[in-house]
């Protein structure tokens, strides 16, 4: 029994050092957390503006989804509704050309095009089945953070079925006057990235050719 | 148990020592994918990783994805919390040990706190008092200690039935298992049986936790395998930097029209 002893007296030595050192970190951190904050105090309050617009942006739209997610209407109403909602609130051309990464420079004219048509067509019918899979769930918002003068990261959270917590976070891009959403982030998962990850894979193991792609995304729809 | 405990844990602690050395050194040759969103490159064994991955589809579809399922229907949601919350508690010396070999002194502080309160006023850990008072649960584990050491991937690996890793990720797992005052405790006492039914029941409530976003995954991708890479990769990070939104906020996306 002699190893279970040592783990004891080291975990709870381990806890004796966490309180030590917390009590030390209290008094420090009331220095340090400041500098940065005045620092960056200048960038924030020129952003603050845009941030706050984007936040009540993706609160809106939570709740105008939920009006009528929440509806009687028929199913194929809410869609048409969800659809119209989609394409008002992403910047579908944005993410398309982000989606396709380096492959958008080698692509003709024609392949850019039928690809952006049929990639909002692919996003509105994934998140159309995703929003479909609604149950009530509520969209929280925690807070708000400019990456530059655009983007704006608006930070929420959804209350699953089972009562766990994740994290969408917004990617919101304010530009000629309007904002729109450019990623979503669930848990640090970038929906953006992730879809290019896929495209580039299909492209890359079909021998280059960004047809290969297209292919899959008519398939698809 | 034929070892004494003083034999016991010097083995481990060569193994460990090993297992470590090695993670760091193959990932000094590793790179990062950066914001391409292209993990090809760290991932050298892709045929065999794309072989095990069908092996681990099959198996998941008939055995793992029917049971979580079953086991979601017959059981109660707060049943399934209870355990969920329960579980976690558990892994408390391994969480914790990890915020302290990261220096993360907040971390380890929420740490203890959650595992007095839980344990005590959380009836050994069943109900989350300390996520209700605001002390939310962060999992850690050495693959993250690893990383905040500075210690990349290495290559990216799909473990045979535990799905996707990375060296760095893999080697963090068996220290950690290893090293799991719990495990040692079981089978110090020659209840190896604690562990092992304590390891079925992580299984089961992992893959039930997982089992929307895989589900969501595989419809929407039209490479699965690489869009859970990329997935592996993007949720590793976001856990390295304890979810701080200051990191975790995707790629930059540029402004096309400029």
């Amino acid at each position: 029994m002699k190893i279970n002893k040592a783990f004891v007296v080291a975990f709870f030595s381990a806890l004796l050092l966490v309180f030590s050192l917390n009590v030390s970190h209290a008094y420090t951190s009331k220095l340090s957390y400041h500098s940065p904050v005045t620092h960056l105090k200048n960038f924030v309050s020129t952003n603050n503006k845009v941030a706050k617009g984007a936040e009540n942006f993706i609160d809106s739209m939570g709740k105008r989804a939920i009006t009528f997610l929440d509806s009687d209407m028929s199913q194929e109403r809410k869609e048409r509704e969800f659809r119209k909602l989609l394409k008002d609130s992403f910047d579908l051309t944005t993410i398309g050309r982000f989606s396709l990464g380096r492959h958008w420079r080698v692509a003709s004219d024609s392949q850019k095009k039928e690809y952006q048509k049929l990639f909002e067509d692919l996003i509105v019918d994934v998140y159309s089945q995703r929003f479909g899979e609604y149950k009530g769930q509520a969209l929280a918002i925690r807070s708000s953070r400019s990456e530059n003068e655009k983007d704006t990261i608006v930070q929420s959270f959804i209350v699953d079925d089972n009562g766990a917590e994740f994290s969408v976070d917004w990617r919101v891009r304010f530009k000629n006057g309007r904002y729109r959403i450019i990623d979503v982030i669930i848990e640090g998962v970038s929906m953006s990235l992730t879809q290019r990850s896929d495209f580039s894979s299909v492209i890359q193991r079909g021998g280059g050719n960004v047809d290969v792609l297209i292919a899959h995304l008519k398939g698809q729809n | 148990m034929s070892l004494s405990g003083q034999d016991f844990t010097e083995k481990k602690s060569i193994q460990i020592v090993l297992v470590a050395t090695m993670a760091i050194m193959l990932s000094a040759c590793s790179t990062t994918a950066d914001q391409s969103g292209d993990y090809a490159a760290m991932d050298p064994l892709e045929d065999i990783n794309r072989a095990t991955l069908a092996f681990n589809e099959g198996v998941d579809k008939a055995v793992m994805e029917p049971v979580t399922e079953g086991y979601r229907a017959v059981t109660p949601k707060g049943i399934r919390l209870g355990l969920r919350n329960f579980l976690r508690n558990l892994r408390s010396p391994v969480d914790l040990g990890n915020q302290v070999l990261q220096g993360d002194v907040e971390g380890a502080t929420n740490q203890t706190a959650r595992t007095f309160i839980n344990t005590l006023a959380g009836f050994g850990g069943i109900v989350d008092v300390a996520e209700m008072g605001g002390i939310p649960y962060e999992p850690e584990d050495f693959g993250q200690t690893l990383a905040t050491w500075g210690v990349g991937h290495g290559a990216y690996i799909v473990m045979p039935l535990l799905g996707p890793s990375s060296i760095r990720d893999g080697a963090g797992m068996m220290v950690d298992s290893y090293l799991d005052p719990l495990r040692l405790y079981a089978f110090n006492i020659d209840e190896e049986h604690w562990h092992y039914t304590r390891t079925a029941a992580g299984v089961i409530d992992k893959r039930e936790e997982l089992l929307d976003v895989i589900d969501d995954l595989r419809k929407n991708s039209f490479d699965y395998y690489a869009a859970l890479r990329s997935a592996y990769f993007q949720n590793r990070e976001n856990l390295v930097n304890d979810g701080d939104a200051s990191f975790s906020s995707g790629p930059a996306i540029p402004d096309y029209d400029e």
